[in-house]
């Protein structure tokens, strides 16, 4: 179909906004943003068994202007809130939010005057991984969703349309 | 104007830094106001509370069963261990008697939860 | 222990309100107003020894008045012994106590979590300020007037 047929089978044709987005899916970058018990979780998902390296994600950057997606991993205390709003302030687009475990999805059992009821009352979380604490496969199963999240990122065409629609609007 | 150092000027200013609640060198949060000369630490005032879940208020709330699971993550690498120290008080102040099998199997599972705190 | 209820009986018969003994754990409950005194020959009393001090906890009894009071909890290595030591304040506005942090200065910690939890001042803490909560946070929470979900 069209010119792949001519160009044989050492070329692969894609759009920009593939190429970026599957470069992007392969090497995120986790933030160390471990709080309680669904930490342990997670520094059992970067050990040896559930490896997280597969993935790309071994990297876990202390700097949260290197990192790429932040995993909230334990219970959100409204002490430590604005110390989080600062990391996640820190890091550069694009950047991702995983809230892992009950505590930071909805303020888990701890109904009580201190903790935060979900962190998705401060940040814009995009996958929610459930559990107490979830199981570093289920942790792996978000960040893949995740990926599949990436994938699908329409950044290209969004800016594409934007621009479109502020032309029209000014011809208009 | 002399070349020699004014032996009045301080030439150190004491750095006062901040190690913040979220820092790579272990899970957990742990602010540390920390007071540097050169590398030289002259003065540490730790800063806690950011996993202060109000857990003592939430059990006032709750039967002794009820307040196991929160027991467990009081200090989430030994589970067990915290809800050990729980159960013991509690058969105390009940006057509760444990049979011999199931003080071993305690005693077994305690162990196990310190070897694998100590890990971490 | 015993040790322990006999030197305050000789040394301060007037501070003793109560002595508990229940499944082998002794309690004894005394005035607070010589708080610092009766901690001091506890932690140096040849018989007794109590040199660390394990706990300190702010207690709130309401509705039974006087509603605050302050529990400590030592122990002695050399007598491997145990002992609780209770007291009442006298009120319930404004509770305060004399600071045991200059027989313990693990107590410094101990009496900011007083403080910060139930309101408790104590008299002579060299560094009085909240611990557990943000410093700017309003309230006692673990007043039993609090609301579990916080205002």
């Amino acid at each position: 179909m069209g010119i792949e047929e001519h160009l044989g089978y050492n070329v692969l044709t894609t759009t920009l906004e593939k190429l970026v987005d599957w470069g992007r899916k392969n090497s995120l970058w986790p933030a160390t943003f471990g709080l309680a018990c669904c930490a342990i979780e997670m520094i059992c998902t970067a050990a040896n068994r559930w490896d997280i390296a597969r993935f790309g994600m071994e990297a876990f950057r202390a700097s949260p202007r290197q990192a790429d997606v932040i995993i909230i991993a334990g219970t959100v205390v409204k002490k430590m809130m604005p110390a989080i709003q600062r990391v996640y302030d820190q890091m550069s687009e694009p950047k991702w939010v995983i809230a892992m475990g009950a505590c930071a999805t909805s303020g888990g059992i701890f109904d009580s005057y201190a903790v935060v009821q979900g962190i998705d009352k401060y940040l814009p979380v995009d996958v929610y991984v459930p559990g107490c604490p979830p199981r570093p496969e289920g942790l792996l199963y978000g960040i893949l969703k995740l990926h599949e999240l990436i994938l699908k990122d329409p950044f290209l065409t969004q800016r594409y349309k934007e621009s479109l629609q502020a032309r029209r609007e000014v011809a208009a | 104007m002399s070349d020699e150092p004014d032996p009045n000027h301080d030439t150190h200013r004491n750095h006062a830094a901040e190690r913040g609640p979220s820092h790579p060198s272990t899970h957990g949060v742990l602010r540390v106001l920390v007071e540097l000369d050169g590398e030289l630490i002259l003065s540490a005032d730790p800063d806690i509370g950011y996993l202060h879940r109000g857990i003592e208020k939430m059990c006032e709330y709750r039967t002794y069963h009820k307040c196991l699971p929160l027991m467990n993550r009081v200090d989430y690498l030994a589970g067990e261990v915290n809800n050990f120290g729980f159960c013991l008080a509690v058969e105390k102040l009940l006057g509760v008697e444990v049979p011999k099998r199931a003080q071993y199997i305690r005693v077994l599972i305690v162990e196990l939860t310190r070897i694998a705190s100590h890990l971490f | 222990m015993k040790q322990a209820v006999a030197l305050l009986e000789e040394k301060f018969p007037d501070e003793v309100v109560e002595v508990v003994e229940f499944r082998g754990d002794t309690t004894i409950e005394v005035k607070p107003e010589r708080i610092v005194e009766i901690m001091t020959a506890l932690k140096d009393g040849h018989d007794t020894g109590f040199k660390y001090l394990s706990m300190i906890a702010g207690m709130d009894y309401s509705p039974a008045s006087p509603r605050f009071g302050v529990v400590y909890n030592l122990y002695s290595h050399k007598h491997h012994s145990r002992i609780t030591v209770k007291t009442r304040l006298a009120d319930d506005l404004a509770p305060a106590i004399d600071s045991v942090s200059k027989v313990w200065s693990t107590a410094i910690w101990h009496e900011r979590e007083a403080y910060d939890m139930m309101g408790i001042r104590f008299n002579g803490h060299p560094d009085l300020r909240r611990i557990l909560m943000p410093g700017d946070w309003v309230g006692h929470p673990q007043r039993k007037d609090y609301p579990l979900r916080g205002e």
